[in-house]
């Protein structure tokens, strides 16, 4: 059995009276794209720093690829994109990435200008820092980060003072390494980035993993079906009429149905001579996963 | 090995395009060159002296104090700067999330700020003798020492700012730093002046004073040295201070406890540092 590409086993860290990561574990297969969910302060960049051995946890054993994190070695294929990071201004990526090449022992410039080219950006490559938006440090980070073949990568917030086009190459990016093997771990609070790369996630809540898994695993029916028709006032009717408490949407209506009556909804719509396209149970959206597991009125 | 020296020229590469480094690197260059210009102001004055060495001595009296002071105040402000900058921008834990550890960083950091302050040292030290030997020659006492104790005197200095600043703010770190060198210094004349005279109580208590300051912060036995080992050696005044005990060159176990200092207080910034959170 191979060790997973993560593997977390009772992580904790306090500040002082606050507890910043309470006991977790957790493990992150092998080119997952797995997302850290949570509100500001969940413990999120505090997981990943720990991880990386960038704050002391107080306990806990964290293992990647199967090397203990406190063994450097264990880091040779991990890249990091800080969420807050000021580069030496008069540093170019071009040199940068020669330095982290020089400590990773392997790394070329033309790496490093693929992935500017993926993010255009290679008018960046020679540019100081400090010559530099907001955005384009970003870019350039980024490009740092997935230079090469990276085997995990901890994003904490990659899409800051990103435009929208670098946004959708992220994305991409992001599905690319992962097509390679690759695992990532991202920390982003933008659901719809998240929903867009990752099938996984961990939701976190005051420090503590509240629930993980798969979002298939981890969403819940809304009790509702929802209906597309072109009549929809025909079909509440009809609905009304076989006992559904019905609301009109856009495109169609919604019926509440418990999950297990669903066939038998299915049944009668389809035999009610009233034309549909589909039918579907309503399952929770991440917005609404995120709301009941780690949103502030989750407790 | 390779991850130190890869984070030494990172480091260097840093320093050497920071303006905390480029402003006093060329301030200590104007040091010694104004030295030159005031010894070329003077000469035809110096020339009517009796003895080459003692005019010498005397310049050296009035000049090296002075680069060892300027050269204490960047070691404190770099020492002070270097490594909460690097970890409050996020750039030592960018470093150590690299397949390096915590030791490394601050070796090959450390190192890099090393290297960076000894040629400001070695500026302001051997360019102010330079200045001094083109206008009045001379033969340095000890060639050897010369070069070596103003490096050693470097480390103690830096040793002692870096472990400050790992627990203090960096204002209070610079302060408490120069506070200590400049009353080890201090005390190291003090200590020379009444070794000098007949004894009493106060001259006592300023001996004692001058071991608790010395084994606290050994750094001036490495600056005697270096300054004595950089005067003329066939000077008449430095012979005739040494013969009553002033000016004369540390023994040899303090050289060796302020090495030992050193090394021990380097030790004591890394275990700091590797119990400290980077972010």
């Amino acid at each position: 059995m191979t060790s997973p590409a993560l593997h977390v086993e009772g992580l904790s860290k306090r500040y002082g009276r606050i507890e910043a990561l309470r006991p977790m574990s957790i493990d992150i297969p092998h080119g997952a794209v797995f997302a850290l969910l949570g509100s500001n302060g969940a413990g999120k960049s505090t997981f990943m720093k720990a991880v990386l051995t960038l704050v002391r946890p107080d306990s806990g054993t964290v293992l990647i690829d199967g090397v203990d994190s406190r063994d450097p070695s264990s880091r040779r294929s991990v890249r990091y994109l800080p969420e807050i990071i000021r580069f030496p201004g008069m540093l170019t990526p071009l040199a940068l990435h020669a330095m982290l090449s020089d400590v990773r022992g392997c790394g070329t410039p033309g790496e490093l200008r693929e992935r500017c080219g993926q993010l255009s950006c290679e008018e960046l490559l020679e540019r100081p820092f400090s010559k530099m938006s907001r955005g384009q440090v970003q870019r350039s980070a980024i490009a740092m980060a997935f230079a090469g073949d990276p085997g995990i990568l901890f994003l904490d917030e990659p899409s800051n003072g990103l435009d929208p086009e670098a946004r959708i190459s992220l994305r991409t990016m992001i599905r690319d390494a992962a097509s390679r093997g690759a695992t990532i771990v991202l920390n982003s609070h933008l659901l719809g980035e998240v929903e867009a790369v990752c099938r996984m996630a961990a939701f976190m809540r005051k420090g503590a993993i509240v629930a993980s898994g798969e979002f298939s695993s981890l969403v819940k029916h809304t009790g509702r079906a929802r209906i597309e028709t072109v009549e929809p006032g025909r079909m509440s009717e009809f609905l009304v009429t076989a006992g559904s408490e019905v609301f009109v949407c856009d495109g169609g209506v919604e019926a509440s149905v418990v999950e297990n009556a669903f066939p038998a909804l299915v049944s009668a719509v389809a035999s009610s001579g009233i034309p549909f396209t589909s039918v579907e149970l309503r399952s929770e959206s991440l917005e609404d996963l995120f709301m009941r597991l780690a949103g502030a009125g989750s407790e | 090995m390779r991850t130190t020296s890869a984070i030494l020229l990172a480091g260097l590469r840093q320093l050497s395009r920071s303006r905390l480094v480029t402003i006093p690197v060329v301030l200590a260059l104007l040091y010694p060159g104004l030295v030159v210009l005031i010894l070329s102001g003077t000469h035809t004055a110096g020339k009517g002296m009796a003895d080459a060495a003692d005019a010498a001595m005397g310049v050296m009296f009035m000049t090296i104090p002075m680069a060892a002071t300027l050269a204490t105040g960047f070691i404190m402000i770099l020492g002070s700067s270097l490594l909460p900058e690097e970890i409050s921008a996020g750039r030592a834990g960018f470093w150590v999330a690299q397949p390096v550890s915590r030791d490394s960083y601050l070796a090959g950091m450390t190192l890099a700020s090393f290297a960076v302050c000894c040629i400001v040292s070695a500026i302001l030290f051997f360019g102010t003798s330079a200045a001094i030997l083109a206008f009045i020659p001379y033969r340095p006492t000890a060639v050897g020492w010369a070069f070596l104790c103003p490096l050693l005197w470097t480390a103690a200095n830096l040793a002692l700012v870096t472990v400050v600043s790992l627990y203090l703010p960096r204002i209070a770190s610079i302060i408490i730093c120069l506070a200590l060198a400049g009353f080890s210094n201090f005390m190291g004349s003090v200590s020379q002046v009444v070794g000098a005279l007949p004894g009493g109580s106060v001259a006592s208590t300023m001996q004692t004073v001058y071991w608790v300051s010395f084994f606290v912060f050994p750094a001036d036995p490495l600056l005697r040295l270096a300054m004595s080992g950089l005067g003329p050696a066939d000077s008449s005044i430095q012979m005739m201070m040494s013969s009553i005990g002033f000016m004369t060159s540390p023994p040899a176990w303090q050289i060796v406890y302020a090495l030992i200092w050193s090394a021990a207080v380097f030790l004591l910034a890394g275990a700091r540092f590797r119990r400290m959170d980077l972010a």
